[in-house]
C-alpha cells in the first residue's frame, strides 16, 4: 500500500530526501527545484490547474550532545510538549534507534507529576555511554523522526505524518488519470516550517488555480465540546472555507461543495480559521491563484500517532476525481474561463 | 585585514530604514574593488565582481543596526522611544545614546534611582525607558531639530579586547560587511559575484527580499552573526556556538533550513583547507538567508555566521580569527564554486507525451 510506504518514510523539513525518492521512483516524469520541491506537469488545454501536497512531516532536529552522551534537540514544525515525552525515535539516515526519556513516577515531586516538561529540558536517549560513543553514531543536526510504524486496524489507518502523506498518496493517484487540461503535481518541501517550499512551486508554475490536498485534524474527541467538532472522523474528507494563513475562493468552495453533492459523495467544512497550509503561500503568488483545499480529517495529527479513515480517504480521493473531471467537462466554465 | 576600516564600519549611523551614512561609507569602499556598484531604491548596496557567466551568487549581509524613533517628548523635555529591531530592554538603563536632530546630541536612559524604587518592581518595559539630553524644557528639545520620528543610535567605537577579539555596539551585522569586503578584495569564481549590503534586516529581511529578487542568484550565503553562548552558567552542550572555534554553517534557524547539499559543499571545503567551522541550529532568529532562499522559482541558499557574544547589546563581541576564518573560507568556496552543481534533477522519457501510465505501478 502506497500509503503505507509513505508514511513510514522520513522527512522532516529540509530533509524530505527519502519521500521525494519514494515518489519520484513513482513517476516517469518529473523535474525538482532549488528548494527540493518535486514538480510533475502535463501541458494541455484550457485552464492550467497545480495539485499541491507537502511530504515534510514535523519531527526533531539533534542540536547539541551532552557529556553522558544524551542528545538534546529543537522542534521542526509546531509539535504540543507534551506528546513528547518517553517516545520511541530514530535518529538520521542510518535510522539510530532512541528513547526520548522520562523521569520514573517514582522519583517525581507531587508539582511535577503536574506541569508539562518543555522540551528544551527534554533530551534523547540512545544508550551512549560517553559523549564519544554518542558523536560516533550521530551529529548535530541531524534530523529526528517519530519511530510509528504504518498499521491498518479496521475501517481506520495509524501512522505518523498522516499530515500530509494522505495528499502526497492521493495526488500521485490523479498524476496517474489522464485530463486534458494542463496538471502540474507539486509535492512540495518545508510547509510545516512556513510554506516556504509552495511559495517558489506557485512562482515557477503560476498556475490558474491550485488545490491543495491536506491531512488536516479530526475533533471528534472527547476532549473537545461537541459545538467544536468539526470536521469529524468518518464523515467524509474536510473543504477549506477559511484558515489561518488563506481565505479559500469562493467559487471554488462552491464548486468543491457542489460537486461533492452531485456525486452524493459526504463531506464537511473544516473549522475556519484555524491551521494554515501551502494555500497560505500560493494564493498570494505574482498576481494571486485562487486556492482550495481538501483536506483528509486525521486524529492526533502533530504527533507520533495519527489515525485516519479509509472511508474518507476514499471519499477524499472520489472527491478531488471527480472534481478535476468535471473541471474538464466544463473546461472551466465555472470559473468564467 | 583592515581594521581601521572595520572601526568606521561599526561606528557609522545605520538603524533600520536609516542606512545613507553607512551605505555611502560602504559604497566608496567598495569602488575600489568591485566592477559595479550601486544604490537601489530600498538602499541597499550591491557591489558586481563579474566572472565567466557561470552564474550568479549572491552575498549579503545586513548594514541595519536595532536603535529607536523618538514617540514623545514631553513638557520637561523627556524624550521617549519606540525601538527599532529587537532590543533587549534590560540592556537600555544607564545608556549612552546619540539624538540626531539638528545635528548628534548625547543623551542618556534614565531609570529611577534605587533610592526611591517601590519594593515590588514590575517588569521593565520600552515605555519605562526616556532619554535625557539635559533639556530644561520641550522647547529646547524642539530647538535642536529634535521631533517625533527623529532616530537614536548607541553610542561607541570599536575596541579591541585580549588576544584578538574585538567589542562594538555593531557587531551585528557590521561584521558581516566587512567580511564580504575582505572576501571581495581576494574574490576569484566562475560565477558573477553580488556582495551586497542590505537594509532592514532587523524588522523583517526586508533589503534582501528586493534585491535577491533584483539579482535573482542561483546561490545565496547571508554572512550575519549567530550567538556565540560560551558564557559562564551555559553548559557546553547548549552554547550553539563559541568564540574562536571558527565560523558557524546554518543548519536551521527560524527563517531558513540551510540547504543541505550547499552545507556539505561549504563543509567539505572547510575539512579540506583545514578550516575551522561550527553548526549553528537556532530555534529562534533569522537572518537574510530566509527571504532569499524565496525569491521567485527559489535559490540554494544558507548562513554563514560570525559566532558573537552577546547578540543585540551594546557590547557585541567576537574574535578575528572567526572572522578571517570565514572570509579564507568564502574565497576558498567561491574559487570552488565551479564544482558545485547548481542542478535541478529532471527525468524525462523519450516517449512522446503522456508516458506517465506506463511505468507507474
Amino acid at each position: 500500500m502506497l500509503l503505507k510506504e509513505l508514511s513510514n518514510a522520513n522527512g522532516t523539513s529540509g530533509f524530505e530526501d527519502e519521500v521525494r525518492d519514494l515518489i519520484k521512483s513513482r513517476l516517469s516524469t518529473y523535474r525538482t527545484d532549488a528548494m527540493g520541491n518535486l514538480i510533475t506537469s502535463e501541458e494541455g488545454k484550457g485552464l492550467k490547474v497545480m495539485l499541491a501536497a507537502h511530504m515534510d512531516e514535523v519531527g526533531l532536529i539533534v542540536s547539541g550532545i551532552d557529556d553522558d552522551g544524551y542528545l538534546l534537540f529543537k522542534k521542526v514544525g509546531g509539535i504540543d510538549d507534551r506528546v513528547l515525552m518517553a517516545k520511541r525515535v530514530v535518529i538520521g539516515e542510518n535510522r539510530i534507534e532512541g528513547v526520548i526519556g522520562a523521569k520514573p513516577i517514582h522519583l517525581l515531586k507531587e508539582e511535577e507529576k503536574k506541569k508539562t516538561v518543555e522540551y528544551d529540558k527534554l533530551y534523547i536517549d540512545i544508550g551512549a555511554e560517553s559523549k564519544k560513543d554518542a558523536e560516533e553514531a550521530v551529529g548535530i543536526g541531524d534530523p529526528v523522526y517519530f519511530a510509528t510504524e504504518f498499521k491498518e486496524n479496521g475501517h481506520c489507518f495509524i501512522g505518523k505524518a498522516l499530515d500530509d502523506r494522505v495528499g502526497c498518496s492521493i495526488l500521485l493517484d490523479m498524476l496517474k488519470k489522464d485530463f486534458s487540461f494542463s496538471l502540474y503535481g507539486a509535492f512540495t518541501v518545508q510547509e510545516e516550517v512556513g510554506l516556504r517550499g509552495a511559495q517558489v512551486v506557485a512562482y515557477d508554475i503560476d498556475p490558474d488555480i491550485c488545490i491543495v490536498l491536506e491531512g488536516t485534524f479530526a475533533s471528534d474527541t472527547p476532549d473537545i465540546k461537541e459545538e467544536l467538532q468539526t470536521p469529524k472522523f468518518g464523515e467524509g474528507p474536510a473543504i477549506t472555507v477559511a484558515d489561518r494563513s488563506v481565505i479559500c475562493d469562493p467559487k471554488l468552495v462552491n464548486f468543491f461543495r457542489d460537486t461533492a453533492e452531485k456525486n452524493d459523495i459526504p463531506y464537511q467544512i473544516k473549522r475556519p480559521f484555524t491551521g494554515g497550509t501551502d494555500a497560505g503561500a500560493i494564493h498570494l503568488t505574482k498576481e494571486g491563484v485562487p486556492s482550495g483545499v481538501i483536506a483528509l480529517p486525521s486524529r492526533y495529527i502533530h504527533s507520533p500517532v495519527s489515525m485516519g479513515n479509509k472511508e474518507d480517504y476514499k471519499n477524499m480521493k472520489e472527491l478531488v476525481y471527480k472534481i478535476l473531471e468535471r473541471i474538464e467537462s466544463e473546461k472551466g466554465d465555472f470559473y468564467g474561463h | 585585514m583592515d581594521i581601521e576600516f572595520l572601526g568606521k564600519l561599526v561606528k557609522a549611523v545605520g538603524v533600520s530604514g536609516y542606512e545613507d551614512e553607512v551605505a555611502e561609507l560602504i559604497k566608496s569602499e567598495m569602488e575600489k574593488y568591485a566592477d559595479e556598484v550601486e544604490i537601489d531604491k530600498m538602499g541597499n548596496v550591491i557591489g558586481l565582481k563579474k566572472g565567466k557567466g557561470k552564474g550568479k551568487i549572491m552575498l549579503a549581509a545586513h548594514m541595519d543596526e536595532i536603535g529607536f524613533v523618538v514617540s514623545h517628548i514631553d513638557k520637561n523635555g523627556f524624550i521617549f522611544i519606540s525601538p527599532v529591531g529587537g532590543i533587549n530592554v534590560k540592556t537600555l538603563i544607564s545608556r549612552r545614546v546619540i539624538v540626531h536632530g539638528n545635528e548628534r546630541y548625547y543623551g542618556i536612559m534614565g531609570s529611577v534611582p534605587p533610592h526611591i524604587k517601590e519594593k515590588e518592581e514590575k517588569e521593565l518595559s520600552i515605555e519605562d525607558i526616556f532619554v535625557d539630553i539635559g533639556a530644561k524644557d520641550r522647547e529646547e528639545v524642539l530647538k535642536k531639530g529634535i521631533k517625533v520620528g527623529s532616530i537614536i543610535t548607541y553610542d561607541g567605537d570599536l575596541k579591541k579586547l585580549s588576544g584578538r577579539r574585538y567589542t562594538s555596539k555593531t557587531m551585528d551585522d557590521r561584521i558581516g560587511v566587512f567580511v564580504l569586503m575582505e572576501t571581495l578584495k581576494k574574490a576569484k569564481s566562475s560565477y558573477d559575484i553580488y556582495f551586497v549590503a542590505t537594509v532592514q534586516e532587523e524588522v523583517g529581511l526586508r533589503g534582501a527580499k528586493t534585491s535577491g529578487y533584483k539579482i535573482s542568484p542561483d546561490i545565496g550565503i547571508a554572512v550575519d552573526v549567530t550567538l556565540a553562548n560560551d558564557i559562564p552558567e551555559v553548559k557546553e552542550h547548549k552554547r550553539i556556538t563559541e568564540l574562536g572555534k571558527g565560523p558557524a554553517i546554518t543548519i536551521m534557524d527560524r527563517s531558513v533550513i540551510g540547504n543541505k547539499r550547499l552545507n556539505s559543499f561549504i563543509e567539505k571545503i572547510a575539512q579540506e583547507e583545514n578550516i575551522p567551522l561550527q553548526r549553528n541550529i537556532l530555534s529562534r532568529g533569522g537572518t537574510d538567508a530566509g527571504t532569499i532562499h524565496l525569491t521567485k522559482e527559489g535559490v540554494i541558499s544558507t548562513t554563514l555566521s560570525i559566532p558573537t557574544r552577546f547578540v543585540h547589546s551594546t557590547v557585541e563581541c567576537v574574535d578575528m580569527n572567526d572572522v578571517e576564518n570565514a572570509v579564507k573560507l568564502l574565497v576558498k568556496v567561491l574559487e570552488k564554486l565551479d564544482s558545485f552543481a547548481v542542478y535541478q534533477e529532471k527525468k524525462t522519457y523519450s516517449t512522446y507525451g503522456r508516458s506517465r501510465k506506463q511505468s507507474y505501478e
